[in-house]
């Protein structure tokens, strides 16, 4: 009896885990699309197939973890490897602007004297980068003192449609920081 | 993706339909929408935006749709303090306004052809070029 009381209780603990690495995982990536879908299905759904979705399934996944806890297990180290992988294989994937994207260095007062936005029907705040103010006021706030902005113009050829990406860019020993993007085009669009 | 809602665009004193969602590109530049309540899977992004072009400038000068804390959504909602016409600086890239008969329906995005296109692109919201873009009939062997 005290073993089958130690055996459930790693399963409680089991199913514990399972929970919170799933919760982190949505925290961080936010819901799947596959979710999403799922959730907008339900809105239409019956009460007994909402009922179905929302508490039966999920109690008894739980009670299965529980009970075959060491084969939950494996599903869970599984599934953080798989993760890990992937978030390494996006790290990498990552689109970086390189040196010869560069055009132009210049200090702030230079970019937002250039970057004013004046519209004559007063649709826009007389500022730099006008509706984007707050967003540069941001970016600029993040960055260190003595911190160097370029001017760049790069093609982000990372996801399936290539962009070609203008902006700027903190570059500092040819490694290249945050950058603040003001215009980002599909270049399917300039063909 | 269920065919998408367009938003509307008066341009030479004509109303037409655009394929192209320019406050996605607000977003995509560091712009924040509030949060809005996606009606049915038609409007995805809960909101329908009205746009003009006056003297060459790409303005937003209505918006439907409502938040997610109850309230009925208008520009101000994005753009606090604009109530009548936002000067869309932040779009560039190509808006296409589609024209003439449907020749294929594409139960997805903006995807269906029709008899014609006409691109307006635009650089940081001034219209710097037009183009009018015919159509044909896509092969069925290589729809989807």
């Amino acid at each position: 009896m005290r073993y089958l009381a130690l055996y459930l209780a790693v399963g409680v603990i089991t199913l514990a885990l399972t929970l919170l690495q799933s919760h982190l995982e949505k925290k961080k990536h936010g819901p799947s699309f596959s979710e999403t879908m799922e959730e907008l299905r339900l809105q239409k759904a019956s009460t007994w197939q909402r009922i179905a979705h929302k508490i039966i399934v999920p109690v008894l996944a739980g009670i299965a973890i529980i009970c075959v806890w060491p084969v939950a297990i494996v599903f869970l180290v599984q599934s953080v490897i798989e993760h890990r992988r992937l978030a390494k294989l996006e790290e990498d994937k990552k689109f970086r602007i390189r040196e010869q994207d560069l055009i132009e260095q210049l200090s702030i007062d230079e970019i937002e004297e250039c970057e004013r936005v004046d519209d004559p029907l007063g649709g826009a705040p007389d500022k730099p980068f006008g509706h984007l103010w707050p967003a540069w006021q941001a970016y600029v706030k993040e960055l260190s003192a003595d911190a160097t902005l370029w001017s760049f113009a790069a093609t982000d050829d990372t996801s399936h449609t290539a962009v070609r990406l203008e902006g700027y860019v903190h570059f500092d020993n040819g490694e290249a920081g945050s950058m603040f993007v003001t215009a980002k085009v599909p270049l399917s669009e300039e063909d | 993706m269920t065919a998408q809602t367009p938003e509307k665009l008066t341009y030479n004193g004509e109303q037409y339909a655009m394929c192209t969602e320019p406050l996605s590109e607000f977003v995509a530049v560091g712009g924040k929408l509030p949060e809005f309540v996606w009606p049915d899977t038609a409007c995805w992004r809960g909101y329908i935006g009205e746009w003009e072009i006056t003297e060459d400038r790409l303005y937003l000068v209505g918006l439907e749709g409502a938040l997610t804390d109850g309230t009925k959504a208008n520009i101000e909602s994005v753009f606090p303090g604009y109530s009548d016409r936002v000067f869309a600086h932040w779009y560039s890239g190509t808006i296409r306004l589609p024209q003439g008969e449907l020749l294929d329906y594409v139960h997805g995005g903006y995807l269906s052809t029709y008899e014609r296109d006409l691109l307006l692109t635009f650089e940081k919201g001034v219209l710097v070029g037009t183009e009018t873009r015919k159509n044909n009939r896509p092969d069925p062997e290589l729809s989807f």
